[in-house]
């Protein structure tokens, strides 16, 4: 055998720079979609969030907590955000009333309505919230079906149009969707075999669910129910076209600022609120999920 | 499961409550839907549902409206081009972060999926600052620059998944066959991307064809898409040529989603 | 303790120290982070050979080939191929096949393409790629799946598109990682020797990563052993079975008994164990500490008879039948001897029966460095 030729050749060449260039090169167009689209609007929104209104036009570049301080200390905007929160929660609470049920048809029931009850919650997914919520605005309005209904069955003091119940109508048809798709993906993670275990040990299929599979999905409750909440607590087209301007949110209030009143230091703040808002409910769903999987 | 007997006939009919409450809620979801093709062909000079008679002369008139017209086409326009920006610069970034974990790509890849969670209206906001200050608000550009935020997100997802499942040793067997890296790259990995790049294409141009949000603090006199012309106009008319657009745009999605659900791709959002 | 042991010459062939060498590695050392997965190899393998690295998991087999391939470079070391440096040659300049644990054929190519894939890089022209397609998939005997897809076809027959597209290139070097793993059992013995073969008949350099040692014996000119990134030994299958370099390698090529015991006489050496003396072939020193190996094949169970070198009194301890053959363990003044009884259907013997084992001095081997190690 060749003897030993033992020689340093020191760390393996100098190409370790290279891929990072190569790197930098493959992500540069992202990178710079992202600065100007993404990167710069949200620097002016926190900026402008911290600025004086001045109706007058020009920005002078001041520094003042003012929009913030009329934002808590104004009733009429602490209502705002707590009817935000409101709209947002009984969305979030009907859609996982809806979501769940759809989402143990889909995963358990039988096979060939899988793919159809799957198109089902993609459809509105992926058609325009304005084509959706005109839908609705004619079902709802004072002479639609569904406001006739609620007259002839003595219901007619519940109005639907331009109202919360309206609203909430609208937001849960716009985004349960992204319940299900949290549910289904809890569901068919599952190990379908602890249920069969519960089963052989004893236990009716009403006890199977709730002492198996409910406790088993919560994770992606919680995911799912994050999600509609956050999302639901930002839109804007649904409570702008049923609520017809009587049903204001954090999210409607901001676009009027912003584009009617040109209260742009107003309109950041509140987007900055809403932000903050959102990141702690996100950050709270992250905690418990990493808490329960801890304990 | 077919359980015999008493508890058996119990749980049957648990499961005929339980199948007619989704039946029930499968109506609520596509009632609007319904609603919006159904009042189409109305023969009253008003929105109604449901119809009474049957005409298609509303499609006739909003094929004759060029504010309509004008609109679609910004909208296939701006679908395509932010489709096509996407799934380019998403592709590179995305294999980019997958082949070279660190801190800088793993950063980059929670910042590049951020607009997924963060409230679309700040984004509209924000861009709507920069594109009035500098100049570009109510252009097409600008536009594009917000959908492309909006729709590469799911584009880079998409193709995140589709390479982390890709076997690394397949780009290793093209290199020791003698292909350099480009060549890997184009006739290795992109083909085995092509379910996962089609499904985030199909994803981000839906996105982009249906956004309202965002492009409502962005529109002006020289640009406006379908959705939004379709949401300026019901705020005052209450004209069925309106269910005659929304029946186009509800036809298109459900053409896309056949395409996504048979093209195999994997859940998206 | 340790006896110093002259070793016989080599019965075995060795290799011709007349073919030239295709792969050097001079002290080839490879690090991942703070754990030094290959320690100084040497390696040289000659044209037309096939070595087997042989090795338990982690042993830096595989870290070896991809060192090869140019996937992981050494931190120290040199690798040559036909005596140029492979330092700062990419993987696709290097004109080494990989043939892939998994395969990693092109799922969206069929076995024609994938085949054909190396050579539409190197441009060939269109008739010459048709051809040598052609030519590769009747070595491999695949023809009439030429236009399918990989998925479509057997763990076998995926395995031999592999090989195939990995000889299309022609390289100078062919690289097999557990080219069996993926295999059913009952197939691999069979798809070995069609390797074997193949490499024969194509006279492809090749080296083999392996961790099942039947393969490595059944296919290899040479075999190498690795364990904690070194080559423990490194020589023909029938020396390291025979003439194992140390009481681990004893034990990793087959089955073995090591007997300890003094050497009490030389020339010829004799050996006293607790259980009589043994007489080797192998020469060292009188008064020595030494481990003697014997295959249980070369163990012969006698009526027990008067003490004479070669023969050790022993009791059997019990034994276990496996059709052709008898497996029989016999306590020998407290060491456990295993003995391999072939074609004795009608043999018998009963836990507690006295016995003589009968070892031949030419199967009594020495084993160097003791029973340490």
């Amino acid at each position: 055998m060749t003897a030993t030729l033992s020689r340093a050749v020191g760390p393996p060449r100098m190409r370790r720079k290279a891929p990072s260039r190569r790197v930098l090169l493959l992500v540069l167009p992202m990178v710079v979609v992202f600065a100007a689209g993404f990167a710069v609007p949200l620097y002016f929104v926190v900026r402008f969030s911290l600025e004086h209104f001045d109706a007058a036009g020009g920005q002078p570049w001041g520094f003042t907590f003012d929009q913030f301080r009329t934002i808590f200390t104004t009733p009429l905007y602490g209502n705002l955000i707590l009817r935000t929160l409101g709209l947002a929660l009984a969305t979030t609470v009907i859609s996982a009333l809806i979501g769940y049920p759809l989402a143990l048809a889909i995963t358990r029931g039988p096979r060939r309505l899988r793919a159809p009850l799957t198109a089902v919650v993609t459809i509105p997914l992926l058609t325009s919230v304005v084509v959706k919520t005109f839908g609705w605005q004619v079902l709802l309005s004072t002479d639609g079906l569904l406001q006739r209904t609620f007259d002839a069955v003595g219901l007619s003091s519940v109005k639907l149009i331009n109202t919360s119940t309206g609203v909430v109508i609208g937001l849960v048809h716009t985004y349960f969707p992204f319940m299900v798709i949290s549910l289904v993906a809890a569901l068919a993670a599952l190990d379908r075999r602890t249920e069969e275990a519960a089963a052989a040990l004893g236990s009716p299929p009403g006890q199977v669910f709730r002492r198996v599979t409910f406790p088993q999905s919560l994770d992606g409750l919680a995911a799912g129910s994050a999600l509609t909440f956050v999302i639901s607590m930002s839109a804007l087209i649904t409570p702008q076209m049923l609520g017809g301007g009587k049903v204001s949110t954090i999210v409607t209030v901001i676009y009027q600022q912003a584009t009617t009143a040109q209260n742009w230091p107003l309109a950041s703040a509140l987007g900055v609120v809403l932000l903050i808002i959102t990141f702690l409910i996100l950050s709270l769903q992250t905690l418990a999920v990493r808490r329960a999987t801890r304990g | 499961m077919r359980p015999a007997g008493e508890a058996g006939r119990r749980v049957r009919a648990g499961s005929v409550v339980f199948w007619v409450v989704i039946a029930v809620i499968v109506v609520f979801i596509l009632a609007p839907l319904a609603v919006a093709i159904g009042s189409s062909v109305t023969a009253t000079g008003y929105l109604t549902f449901p119809p009474q008679g049957f005409t298609l002369k509303w499609f006739a008139a909003a094929a004759n409206d060029p504010k309509f017209l004008d609109a679609l086409w910004t909208s296939l326009e701006l679908g395509v081009a932010t489709t096509v920006i996407s799934v380019l610069a998403g592709v590179l970034a995305s294999y980019a972060i997958v082949r070279r974990p660190g801190v800088f790509t793993g950063t980059l890849e929670q910042v590049l999926l951020s607009p997924i969670l963060l409230p679309a209206v700040v984004l509209g906001l924000g861009i709507l600052f920069a594109l009035s200050l500098s100049g570009w608000l109510g252009t097409f550009p600008g536009g594009l620059l917000a959908h492309v935020i909006i729709a590469s997100p799911f584009v880079t997802r998409s193709v995140l998944a589709g390479l982390r499942r890709l076997d690394s040793a397949l780009e290793e067997a093209s290199r020791s066959l003698g292909a350099g890296a480009a060549r890997t790259f184009c006739r290795i990995v992109l083909p085995s991307l092509r379910g996962a790049i089609l499904g985030g294409a199909v994803f981000a141009f839906v996105i982009s064809f249906d956004e309202a949000v965002v492009t409502l603090f962005l529109t002006g006199s020289g640009f406006t898409t379908l959705p939004i012309t379709i949401f300026t106009y019901v705020q005052y008319s209450n004209n069925p040529t309106i269910a005659a657009v929304s029946t186009v745009i509800v036809v298109v999605s459900a053409v896309l989603v056949g395409l996504v659900t048979r093209g195999g791709a994997q859940d998206e959002r | 303790m340790t006896a110093t042991t002259r070793r016989r010459a080599p019965a075995t062939a060795d290799v011709d120290p007349r073919s030239d060498v295709v792969l050097a590695m001079h002290g080839v050392s490879v690090v991942y982070g703070a754990t030094r997965v290959l320690r100084e190899v040497d390696l040289s393998v000659h044209r037309g050979e096939l070595i087997a690295l042989l090795g338990p998991s982690g042993s830096g087999k595989t870290t070896m080939i991809r060192t090869i391939a140019g996937f992981t470079h050494p931190a120290e070391g040199q690798l040559l191929l036909h005596g140029r440096d492979l330092a700062g040659v990419p993987v696709h300049r290097r004109n080494i096949g990989l043939v892939f644990q998994s395969y990693a054929l092109f799922p969206h190519l069929s076995v024609a393409d994938n085949i054909a894939y190396p050579l539409k890089v190197q441009k060939k022209s269109r008739a010459a790629i048709k051809a040598r397609v052609a030519e590769l998939v009747e070595l491999v005997q695949l023809g009439g799946h030429a236009g399918k897809r990989p998925a479509r076809l057997s763990g076998g027959q995926q395995q031999r598109v592999a090989l195939a597209r990995a000889l299309a290139m022609d390289p100078e070097l062919l690289l097999l990682d557990e080219p069996l793993s993926n295999l059913d059992a009952n197939l691999r013995r069979e798809v070995g020797e069609e390797i074997r073969r193949l490499q024969q008949r194509t006279g492809t350099t090749t080296i083999m990563v392996t961790h099942d040692r039947q393969e490595a014996f059944g296919m290899a000119d040479r075999m190498a052993v690795l364990r904690d990134g070194r080559i423990e030994q490194l020589d023909t299958p029938r020396a390291v079975y025979r003439r194992p370099a140390n009481a681990f390698m004893a034990g990793f090529a087959g089955d073995a008994n090591l007997i300890p015991g003094t050497v009490t006489a030389t020339g010829p050496t004799e050996v006293t164990t607790a259980a009589g003396r043994l007489a080797t072939d192998d020469e060292t020193t009188a008064g020595a500490e030494v481990v003697v190996l014997v295959r249980p094949e070369d163990v012969r169970i006698e009526p027990p008879g008067d003490a004479a070198p070669g023969l050790l009194a022993a009791t059997i301890a019990e034994s276990f039948y496996y059709g052709s053959s008898l497996v029989v363990q016999a306590d020998a003044g407290g060491v456990r001897v295993q003995a391999l009884v072939t074609g004795a259907a009608n043999v018998r013997f009963e836990p507690g029966q006295r016995v003589s084992l009968r070892i031949d001095a030419r199967d009594a081997v020495l084993v160097p460095g003791g029973a340490t190690s």
